[in-house]
């Protein structure tokens, strides 16, 4: 009998004993709703842990929605009226013929207490201009000298003039870190912000604190922890749950959540376009252009909106561009050179024995906001008469057949990421990226952007240079993603981004 | 003693009843079920599981036209459950098939081919076992790429050792009975005495551990289409399916139920299958009745 | 006994050796480099070719190997190329999400499982029994990840009572940590019982059924007694043995179990570093956790002399 009862007995104890465990900690979950907010502090929720923090050599978007402003800042800021206000340089001249820049370093330290030298401004600025990301190194292409005049004092020096440099200074290409420390920049990046990065932990957190030697208004957040959650639903849990502040970057997989659970009602709902993404098709260069347009012909923009429930976030595109930039345009029948034909794409791959090309569609599995979109363009394209072969393969294995193989190894893929058009710059087809597109023509467009000495200019020629794209029918856009965030509701002052895709704690407040 | 060790060795008598238990009842159910529903869907399915219909996406379950509902792309529940019944038959029946042989052929041998062997063998699972199944199919995943293959590879890879070490203690425990003590002293050969005196005595154990492992590959099976690095469309996987489901489980649910529902009963048939064929064919459990 | 022993560790050492070689190949087999990865999709070959270089990636493989063992056996498990953190660092951190977890999940399951099991089987064919069986078969079949969706879809988003995924750390708030780890835990905790249960009802039952268990009670004991006086040490060796092979299967448990909860634990880091190609950590912290489960199996090998004679002598 006692044998037989003991089984039981703990069984039951067990079950208590986690009943029990699940109360205590459920009520202690009743609290007031912000209970961060009297002690000046934030935490919140950061979907994807950038695994590194050197932001020199690394382009991931995961690291620079938090190191840049926050922690180390750039020569310049450029608002979003477009004034451009002090950073690092406290002031600087512009020749007239927009060749030579000089910049006047702020007599500041960094967050551990050494003083800004020109000598550090140098480095950076040569860092960035060696570095191997083309995003980063893109704006010195103009550059022929970069010199320290006095200790203050840094001149650089363009062969021709550069919109793209000037911009550079107000981005990650122009941010200014201390020489002595770039040792440790991919785990401790130091800077003159706002705020200093306590530690950092990959695949768990961010913990920064305000920074002692801030040059500037002390910040009203005085800590804050950035929460790396990759579930997406988990972090809106929390969010819903009070266990943090701000999910200030949402990714559209998680949009249609928002508003079924009406958490855009519970909290405050940002949208801004900033940190939104372009979402598009890539078709190889090397595929006829006819079988090109017959393809993007079988794009319809629409559906890939509606997969994911919530057409307030994004907007149907033929344009490489994010709405806040003044080439964008908005899927229309004057810049859709090939728009949505489903009848049209299979006459014509009947008529062309498209059929009987094999066709290979990579797709990266890991990312669900391009499997996604996979899903719906291969049946699609499959049932007009395509013949496609689906490659599913991890993003190691694609940087490797795609990014990094040469020829790259696809004859369709979508890709979703940042909107800068002279990414797709190409001088001589033994220089075309990943992509696989190549256009003297779009490139000379870009060059002559470049060059421009006026805002107008520059806007002509980055249209001219949008619309030959879009003709190409390479690099095909489906559909613009606009950055969304959510705050709590007494959780006040945001700020669009201002140094790229940047999260500013600073202006935050309660 | 004496008496067990004259009527052991014949002892897979041919005359065995099968006590049709609840346990083998349900199994069986289960498991036809199962195999019904992999064999239909080559010749019907409710509609194309992997082409999107956007304007019926999420439909709610229990409509005329989509029994279980339709997921984030509007694609048929049923449909989709219906074809991961195959993946799940394709590599878990194949992971735990290949393993089987493999796995019986190497614990045999440990077990009765000296200590060379059994150390060689034994060291050799212990590694195996020792390398976290998971991290290892990941690793094969990127490797050989990810797909139904791959997933049987790593399978195997991982259920083989089990199977050997199983197989080997099973068979040791046999070996080290006075029956076949006395075998040995009729001047019986090694194969002989394996072939007639152990595979039958430890036959329980390897349907136990068939079955087991025919369920083990379906949830590993899962579990690793689930972490993104088994199956991918337009194949269709019960864990894959968990996978997009996880993605909506804020939005919907129920969409979260069926594939999981699906592996449970699945895998809870195979399991009872396993046990009630245990019940009905192990020799010790016979003899005590 | 010793020598029993020494054979043991003797083989302990050439296990070690040859899982790093395999688990070196396994790896470095995958393709893919780190340094195409960290620089992105507008790298130009040749700063993807000096990183490399700078990583000493271009090297040889059997130098790297060789570089990579003798600096292990000096102590030195390597670095992460991305960030410079030494292996060591990124595992002890780890280690304080992954060791409560899955020490908690197996205990869990133990404690569920013993005497559960040891019940079902004293109770074989009668109806109690049947239903406790049927509930671990149930359990059995539940894969780990799906109760753990299902349990932080009820606690987590209906109830709201406990985080549904995400890590606070020890520091930050201990009872965060704790909270973090709750449905974890119990995904875990109760999918290993089930596996147990299983292991735990056929170990008593093949000892209930063993000869020496029905003389004793021939001679007059009761069955408990039997059971507790003569089969108990007998049964502990498939116990013990499906403990060495569950841990193997626990740390598959967690790698899922810390995916579905977003917890940054030894396994999601490891899946990470996969994804990144991060080979050094890789196969370092791969290397330690084989290292261990090999010294556990070891260990269990040596329980087993202790146990049983019988295998001590044999060997």
């Amino acid at each position: 009998m006692q044998s037989k009862m003991k089984p039981v007995r703990s069984r039951l104890g067990a079950i208590a004993a986690a009943a029990l465990m699940l109360a205590a900690f459920g009520s202690a979950e009743v609290m007031a709703a912000s209970p961060r907010a009297a002690e000046n502090k934030v935490v919140l929720i950061a979907r994807q842990d950038p695994g590194t923090l050197d932001y020199v050599t690394s382009n991931l978007t995961a690291l620079r929605l938090w190191i840049p402003a926050n922690v180390v800042e750039p020569l310049v800021y450029f608002n979003k009226d477009g004034s451009v206000a002090p950073g690092v340089a406290e002031s600087w001249t512009i020749s007239d013929d927009k060749l030579t820049y000089e910049f006047k370093i702020r007599k500041t330290n960094f967050s551990d207490g050494t003083p800004v030298t020109a000598d550090d401004v140098v480095f950076s600025l040569n860092a960035m201009k060696n570095s191997p990301v083309v995003n980063n190194s893109s704006a010195y292409n103009a550059v022929s000298s970069i010199e320290k005049v006095d200790d203050s004092t840094v001149k650089v020096v363009l062969s021709r003039p550069s919109q793209n440099f000037w911009r550079g200074m107000g981005s990650v290409s122009g941010l200014i870190q201390p020489e002595h420390a770039a040792a440790t920049i991919a785990t401790n990046p130091m800077g003159t912000g706002p705020y200093v990065l306590k530690s950092y932990t990959t695949n768990s957190s961010f913990e920064f604190e305000a920074n002692p030697n801030y040059w500037g208004t002390k910040p009203s957040i005085t800590s804050a922890t950035v929460r790396i959650v990759t579930d997406g639903t988990a972090g809106l849990n929390a969010m819903e749950a009070g266990e943090v502040d701000s999910v200030p970057v949402i990714t559209i997989d998680l949009w249609e959540q928002l508003t079924k659970r009406e958490l855009d009602k519970k909290f405050t709902l940002v949208t801004y376009p900033q940190i939104g993404e372009p979402t598009y098709a890539v078709l190889n260069q090397k595929l006829d252009p006819e079988l090109r347009q017959t393809l993007a012909k079988t794009l319809d923009r629409q559906s890939y909106n509606d997969a994911f429930g919530a057409a307030w976030g994004a907007e149907n595109t033929c344009t490489f561009a994010l709405p806040n930039q003044p080439w964008y345009a908005p899927e229309s029948a004057d810049t859709c050179p090939y728009p949505f034909d489903y009848e049209g794409a299979m006459k014509t791959v009947a008529e062309k024995g498209y059929g009987s090309t094999p066709l290979e569609y990579a797709s990266l599995s890991d990312v669900p906001d391009l499997s996604l979109p996979a899903d719906i363009m291969v049946p699609a394209m499959q049932g007009a008469g395509f013949n496609i072969t689906r490659n599913a393969i991890d993003l190691a294995r694609y940087s490797q057949l795609i990014f990094q193989g040469r020829p790259p190894q696809f004859d369709i893929t979508v890709m979703s990421g940042d909107a800068e058009p002279t990414q797709f710059a190409c001088p001589d087809p033994s220089k075309a990226g990943w992509s696989t597109y190549c256009s003297a023509e779009y490139t000379k467009a870009l060059g002559d952007a470049d060059a421009a000495t006026s805002d107008e200019e520059y806007l002509t020629q980055m249209k001219k240079a949008a619309d030959i794209l879009r003709k190409d029918a390479v690099i095909v856009p489906l559909i613009a993603k606009k950055g969304v965030g959510l705050f709590d509701a007494s959780l006040q002052g945001f700020v669009e981004p201002r140094v790229g895709v940047a999260i500013e704690i600073a202006p935050l407040h309660w | 003693m004496t008496d067990i060790a004259a009527t052991a060795p014949i002892a897979p008598k041919k005359r065995r009843r099968l006590s049709l238990n609840a346990t083998l009842v349900v199994g069986i159910v289960l498991t036809i079920g199962f195999l019904v529903v992999a064999l239909v869907s080559f010749f019907w399915l409710p509609s194309n599981p992997n082409i999107p219909v956007i304007k019926n996406r999420m439909l709610p379950p229990f409509l005329p036209d989509h029994w279980l509902g339709t997921d984030g792309l509007g694609r048929d529940i049923v449909a989709q459950l219906m074809v991961g019944a195959r993946t799940s038959i394709l590599v878990g029946a194949g992971g735990a098939t290949v393993s089987l042989i493999l796995g019986t052929i190497t614990g045999l041998i440990a077990a009765a081919y000296g200590k060379l062997a059994d150390e060689t063998i034994s060291r050799g699972a212990d590694i195996m076992l020792s390398i976290p199944g998971m991290v290892t199919a990941l690793v094969l995943a990127a490797t050989m790429g990810s797909g139904a293959l791959t997933t049987i590879f790593a399978l195997t890879a991982f259920f083989t050792p089990s199977f050997t070490r199983v197989i080997r203690s099973a068979a040791m425990s046999v070996l080290q009975e006075d029956f076949i003590t006395s075998a040995k002293l009729y001047g019986r050969g090694k194969l002989f005495i394996l072939a007639r005196h152990v595979i039958p005595n430890i036959a329980g154990v390897m349907i136990v551990q068939f079955t087991l492992y025919f369920a083990a590959g379906i949830l590993t099976e899962a579990g690793l289409s689930y972490l993104g690095v088994g199956v991918t469309r337009p194949s269709i996987s019960w864990g894959m399916m968990l996978n997009e489901a996880q993605q909506t489980v804020g939005i919907s649910s129920p969409l979260a139920i069926w594939p999981g529902l699906a592996i449970v009963l699945v895998v809870l048939g195979l399991n009872l299958l396993g046990d009630g064929l245990r019940d009905v064919l192990d020799p010790k459990l016979k003899r005590r009745s | 006994m010793a020598i029993y022993a020494l054979r043991k560790l003797a083989f302990f050492l050439g296990a070690v050796f040859v899982a790093s070689l395999a688990i070196f190949l396994l790896i470095r087999g995958a393709g893919g480099n780190v340094a195409a990865i960290v620089l992105g999709k507008d790298a130009t070959a040749d700063a993807i070719n000096a990183l490399a270089h700078t990583y000493g990636l271009d090297r040889p493989l059997p130098v790297q190997y060789f570089d990579w063992i003798v600096n292990m056996l000096h102590g030195d498990l390597g670095q992460s190329f991305r960030t410079k953190e030494s292996v060591a660092d990124l595992v002890t951190a780890r280690l304080s999400v992954s060791i409560p977890l899955a020490l908690s999940g197996l205990i869990l399951g133990l404690i569920i499982a013993i005497p559960v099991g040891t019940y079902a089987a004293r109770n074989v064919g009668k109806p109690s029994g049947a239903v406790l069986a049927l509930i671990s078969q149930i359990g059995i079949a539940v894969p780990v990840f799906w109760a753990g969706i299902l349990l932080s879809v009820l606690f987590g988003v209906k109830l709201g009572w406990l985080p549904t995924g995400g890590w606070i750390d020890w520091d930050e708030s201990p009872v965060g940590a704790i909270r973090s780890l709750v449905l974890p835990v119990l995904s875990l905790g109760l999918i290993m019982a089930a596996v147990l249960i299983r292991y735990v009802r056929s170990a008593v039952l093949d000892v209930m059924n063993q000869d020496y268990v029905r003389t004793a009670r021939a001679v007059g004991m009761t069955r408990t007694q039997a059971l507790l006086q003569v089969g108990l040490r007998n049964a502990a060796l498939p116990i013990v043995t499906i403990v060495g092979l569950q841990i193997a299967e626990l740390i598959g448990g967690t790698v899922i179990i810390e995916m579905v909860f977003s917890l940054p634990g030894l396994s999601r880091m490891i899946l990470a570093n996969v994804a990144a190609r991060e080979v050094i950590v890789v196969q370092s912290t791969v290397m330690l956790i084989i290292v261990f489960v090999i010294f556990v199996n070891f260990v269990v090998d040596l329980l087993y002399g202790v146990l049983d004679p019988r295998i001590r002598n044999a060997a």
